[in-house]
């Protein structure tokens, strides 16, 4: 693809920085943070951005208190946004469950380090993936995505806020040691090649508005706060006004609807890419940093006769069981590498149903998979 | 039908709400939410500008019977929230109501940093010296030797004073009152939320259930005849010892300061990353 | 606009101007009636309690205005009702007589 110069600007970023900027593009103009290495490059620019653009920076006490102002800055009608690592993600738990709850659209990075407790902080795993799906209490919906590279960081970041604000839940996204603090070139795309989703504001007149109401997508107009129409929101499980309730048809009502918005919207939330996969045999599902060596591993192996591909997974959940399904149909053996204990070959073997073989390659010294330990293990695999 | 003063307090109340409220007959969280619609009715401001943030507990019910932009937050947090919302949304006075633990235990940290920060909130907190909605456990501002249930032998902490921390961590103006000054708490309410910066306002309030009723004052008539006999006006104070005022309630301003709120320092903020500061940059080294 | 503070009337003192005098004629004096949202009332006896004219009396039936002559528009019980409950309400008497 030719570069137009007046249009695009070519730069070298980090993954981080990357990431603050694609949140920019989408229209965040919230960020509220506690300092946590390694994501502590994402506050820091949007520190340094976000006043130009008429937006809010605050460095909160804690990560607790920074995913409460996201989402009073989100009720206030902003795109906001926070940025950690698995000890402050532990602690933001209990808040994105009251997103969760009270459908405020928000995105919240999770640049994994080594864990559990205070871990590796200054290398990579990616051992947070269960806890992003079910880290909150309760039955809940979540979108988790992941990242692999710079251009990811900046793309991913636009795809969550957009599906934020279009489904009204908090966003996940998954990013890593490594790719937070790799170093790429990029060309950033001009504004107007940006789609960027708004949430769906009330038009019906103040007294008639419901903010709960079960809209044919199951997800409610928003209303800022401020804008006229007047409301409750609260943790507490409610009715269709907002308020509390026990009773069981409105609890049952809104815990099915609040699952249905999301499943209502598989096709565009699942987003999964390929790399080499048409006449594959056997496959790598891989994510994150790791589908960057897997891709490198598929051309090795292809250089040994292995008919090999990749199937990186860039929406962790909602699980791209279909996506992932074909593969499986497809290939007579699939390798799930991840650096942790084995989280998503969980997944995968959920749905594998015996129509082929998952193995898995886990490593968790806070280093990456490399190429060569991927390939080799698809070569075996495939003689 | 309510006339005059309570018809129009009647006009802040959420008609699609059942009444009467689920608190406790005689319950000083009643008297707080007059007083607090009192007070903004006076102040003349809309409806639809009031953001009122509650944390979890009996003072947290009150949202769902205000009509205004109302919020409940998980435990101890509603400042937090409170933050997001005044930093994104100037022109909405944001009214934080908390209890005593919900302020001071889960979300004192949050508390002594709202102050510090001076971001322009009224806390009201409701300091009923339990945890009421949970069944009368002792909270940080239980009177050493009370009977709670977690105290089964009597209290062996000694109790924070609420307002002693929002005047330490510099907060703009810092007022206490009892549920028994009602006529004084409509004032130093009013005066609070008028307050550009982080206000604090501080209610004694009488929880007989859980602990007027282990501690011999089983009834709202015998609490609130404690606030009345054991408060003692601010300007009185000079003129007591130290051991007067043991097991008092002082009551008025106790602090009232001019300090630029937190908006009005982001916003210079924002006009000199626009470059359009007229203020010089500050030196490399940071000025005290 | 709403008073926040206390206020206090005092009572008619009766004296009607006669011939003779020079007293200005006397200002419609305000009477006060204290009225009780039954539905609201939780009958915790406080407006009893506190009322400095004794107006209120509770029995096991609820709480009831007794001596609505008696307010003085002190408004205690109205900003004091949990429940708000209490609507203390101003009446014009007519010049040395009650209010209908």
């Amino acid at each position: 693809m030719n570069a137009r110069k007046t249009d695009r600007k070519v730069l070298l970023l980090q993954g981080n920085e990357a990431l603050a900027e694609g949140a920019l593009a989408a229209g965040c103009r919230f960020f509220a943070g506690y300092p946590i290495t390694p994501a502590s490059e994402i506050a820091e620019h949007m520190a340094l951005k976000l006043p130009a653009l008429g937006g809010s920076f605050i460095q909160m006490e804690d990560e607790i208190a920074s995913m409460g102002a996201v989402i009073g800055a989100s009720l206030a009608g902003m795109k906001a946004m926070t940025a950690t690592s698995g000890p402050g993600f532990s602690l933001m738990q209990e808040n994105i469950g009251f997103a969760c709850m009270a459908e405020t659209p928000c995105v919240v990075v999770d640049v994994m380090r080594g864990g559990p407790s205070t871990g590796l902080p200054t290398l990579a795993s990616q051992g947070d993936v269960m806890q992003a799906r079910w880290g909150t209490h309760g039955d809940h919906p979540i979108i988790v995505l992941a990242v692999s590279s710079v251009r990811d960081c900046f793309e991913i970041a636009v795809f969550a806020f957009n599906l934020s604000e279009k489904y009204r839940v908090p966003v996940i996204i998954l990013s890593d040691e490594i790719v937070a603090h790799t170093r790429e070139t990029f060309v950033l795309p001009s504004l107007d090649e940006i789609e960027v989703f708004d949430r769906v504001k009330p038009t019906v007149p103040p007294d008639w508005f419901l903010p709960y109401e079960d809209t044919g997508t199951g997800v409610p107009p928003m209303a800022a706060f401020g804008d006229g129409y007047r409301h409750h929101v609260t943790g507490l499980t409610h009715d269709e006004r907002g308020f509390p309730t026990q009773r069981s048809d409105e609890i049952d009502a809104l815990m099915r609807r609040l699952f249905r918005k999301i499943t209502q919207g598989f096709h565009e939330i699942q987003r999964v890419e390929t790399f080499m996969m048409e006449d594959a045999e056997i496959a790598v599902i891989a994510y994150g940093s790791v589908a960057r060596s897997s891709r490198r591993a598929v051309i090795e192996a292809r250089e040994h006769g292995v008919k090999a591909g990749l199937l990186q997974l860039v929406t962790l959940f909602p699980f791209p069981r279909n996506s992932v399904e074909k593969v499986l149909h497809q290939c007579r053996a699939v390798l799930v590498p991840e650096m942790n204990i084995g989280q998503m070959s969980r997944e995968v073997k959920r749905v594998h149903l015996n129509s082929s073989t998952v193995k898995t390659l886990n490593r968790v010294d806070g280093r990456l998979i490399t190429p060569h330990e991927i390939s080799d293990c698809l070569i075996k695999m495939y003689y | 039908m309510a006339e005059g003063m309570t018809g129009l307090v009647h006009k802040y109340l959420r008609h699609g709400k059942k009444f009467p409220h689920i608190w406790c007959p005689g319950c000083g969280n009643g008297i707080v939410l007059g007083s607090l619609i009192r007070a903004i009715d006076r102040l003349g401001l809309d409806k639809d500008k009031v953001a009122l943030v509650s944390g979890i507990g009996c003072s947290g019910r009150m949202t769902t019977y205000a009509d205004f932009n109302t919020l409940h937050t998980p435990h101890g947090r509603a400042l937090t929230f409170g933050t997001g919302l005044k930093l994104s949304r100037e022109d909405l006075t944001v009214i934080v109501i908390m209890g005593d633990g919900d302020a001071t235990a889960i979300g004192g940290n949050h508390y002594i940093h709202s102050a510090r920060r001076n971001v322009d909130m009224t806390a009201i907190i409701v300091n009923n010296q339990i945890y009421g909605m949970t069944g009368g456990q002792y909270s940080p501002t239980t009177p050493y030797g009370a009977m709670t249930t977690t105290t089964p032998y009597g209290m062996v902490e000694h109790a924070f004073d609420i307002s002693a921390l929002a005047v330490a961590a510099e907060a703009s103006y810092v007022a206490r009152c009892t549920v028994y000054h009602a006529a004084l708490l409509d004032q130093l309410i009013e005066s609070a939320i008028r307050k550009k910066g982080f206000s604090s306002v501080e209610v004694l309030s009488n929880c007989h259930i859980q602990f007027g009723r282990r501690n011999k004052m089983a009834s709202p008539v015998k609490m609130l005849e404690w606030f009345k006999e054991n408060a003692v006006r601010m300007h009185a104070t000079s003129k007591m010892k130290p051991e007067e005022l043991q097991g008092k309630f002082v009551i008025g301003v106790l602090a009232d300061s001019e300090r630029p709120s937190y908006n009005e320092e982001y916003e210079k903020v924002r006009e000199q990353a626009r470059g359009i500061s007229s203020e010089p940059k500050p030196p490399a080294r940071f000025e005290g | 606009m709403v008073k926040s503070t206390v206020t206090n009337t005092k009572p008619d003192s009766g004296e009607a101007a006669g011939a003779g005098t020079t007293r200005k004629p006397d200002k419609p004096k305000k009477s006060y009636r204290p009225f009780i949202i039954q539905a609201w009332c939780k009958k915790c006896g406080i407006c009893v309690a506190f009322c400095p004219k004794h107006v209120y009396r509770c029995d096991d039936k609820g709480v009831h205005v007794e001596k609505p002559e008696e307010c003085i528009g002190c408004r205690f019980c109205e900003m004091h009702c949990p429940d708000l409950a209490i609507s203390v309400q101003e009446r014009d008497a007519a010049p040395g007589g009650k209010s209908s």
